[in-house]
């Protein structure tokens, strides 16, 4: 299984940096199949959202979804190499419940909201901005 | 601490929404407590952009968004589950969404219908909404009846890991 930080899903949030990590599974992994599925391969028209049988006819595409999703809100100081740390550690967390026919919800531990000054918004920004514009990902 | 759960339920379909770019208020399963909602479950019937999940109160046809978070890009095709949210509820709240783009599994009927209206209404403050009535739709919250609304949950982890896993009081 692999994990990644999905940039749409990076934001500030309350004074801190919001990292989505999106986790996948790979072929030979427990329950693979749930989340290797067929979607459409483009949004309905008009037409074919009022005929359910036109819509059957789009053509579908494979597609391989995260079984789970964790957020975690941290320090715009916090290294790449430190968050994709906690995003591992979170994986093997999650890939043990899953494996275990349970649905997966770790828990982040409470931290009183920072004061936001305008230099830390700066820097929130900037730090989400490079979150956006980097691939980071790591394997369980 | 006590669980609190809202919305419909996030399951595969017999319908689709018919329209993106919209703001939806889920009149089932209001929630049934005040705390905080910390994982959310939704099922979409095409991939969406630009998703954002949270809690709407009010009545009659005026709601006003209370707390939301921005989830970003959903994909479609199985249930996608999502954790470490810090959403504010409150007992009687509704769960609401907004999409950029995408469709959401859907049901016309069995259900209490929702409110709708184009555009991002989370932070909006109050708005009249359009009732489509007997609807589900699937988005899903739960939570827990916790002290001190508004207190951020993070990992604060400086050299990768510590310990997971463990709820505050």
């Amino acid at each position: 299984m692999f994990v990644k930080v999905e940039p749409s899903g990076c934001c500030e949030c309350k004074g801190m940096v919001q990292i989505r990590f999106c986790m996948y599974l790979d072929g030979d992994d427990y329950g693979y199949e749930k989340h290797y599925v067929q979607v459409p391969e483009r949004d309905f028209t008009e037409t074919e959202i009022a005929d359910p049988e036109l819509a059957a006819k789009v053509p579908r595409v494979w597609q391989n979804n995260p079984f789970h999703n964790h957020f975690i809100y941290v320090e715009p100081d916090t290294t790449d190499e430190e968050i994709m740390g906690i995003g591992e550690a979170y994986l093997k967390e999650a890939y043990a419940d899953w494996a275990s026919a349970k649905t997966p919800n770790p828990q982040n531990k409470p931290h009183t909201p920072p004061v936001l000054t305008t230099a830390r918004l700066e820097a929130v920004k900037a730090k989400v901005q490079h979150l956006k514009d980097t691939v980071l990902e790591g394997r369980g | 601490m006590a669980a609190i759960d809202i919305g419909s339920g996030a399951i595969d379909r017999g319908a689709a929404t018919g329209a993106a770019n919209y703001t939806r208020i889920d009149l089932n399963n209001p929630a049934d407590g005040t705390g905080r909602i910390t994982s959310c479950e939704l099922w979409m019937n095409t991939n969406g952009t630009g998703v954002k999940f949270g809690t709407f109160y009010g009545s009659g046809t005026d709601y006003t968004s209370r707390d939301v978070e921005t989830i970003g890009a959903v994909t479609s095709g199985s249930k996608q589950t999502f954790s470490g949210l810090n959403i504010d509820v409150e007992t009687g709240d509704f769960a609401g969404e907004y999409e950029a783009t995408g469709f959401w599994e859907n049901s016309l009927a069995g259900g209490s219908g929702y409110y709708g209206m184009v555009d991002d209404q989370f932070g909006a403050g109050q708005q009249t909404y359009t009732l489509f009535s007997d609807r589900l739709i699937s988005i899903y919250g739960t939570g827990t009846t916790v002290a001190g609304i508004g207190a951020q949950y993070v990992n604060i982890s400086p050299f990768g890991v510590t310990t997971f896993g463990s709820k505050t009081n």
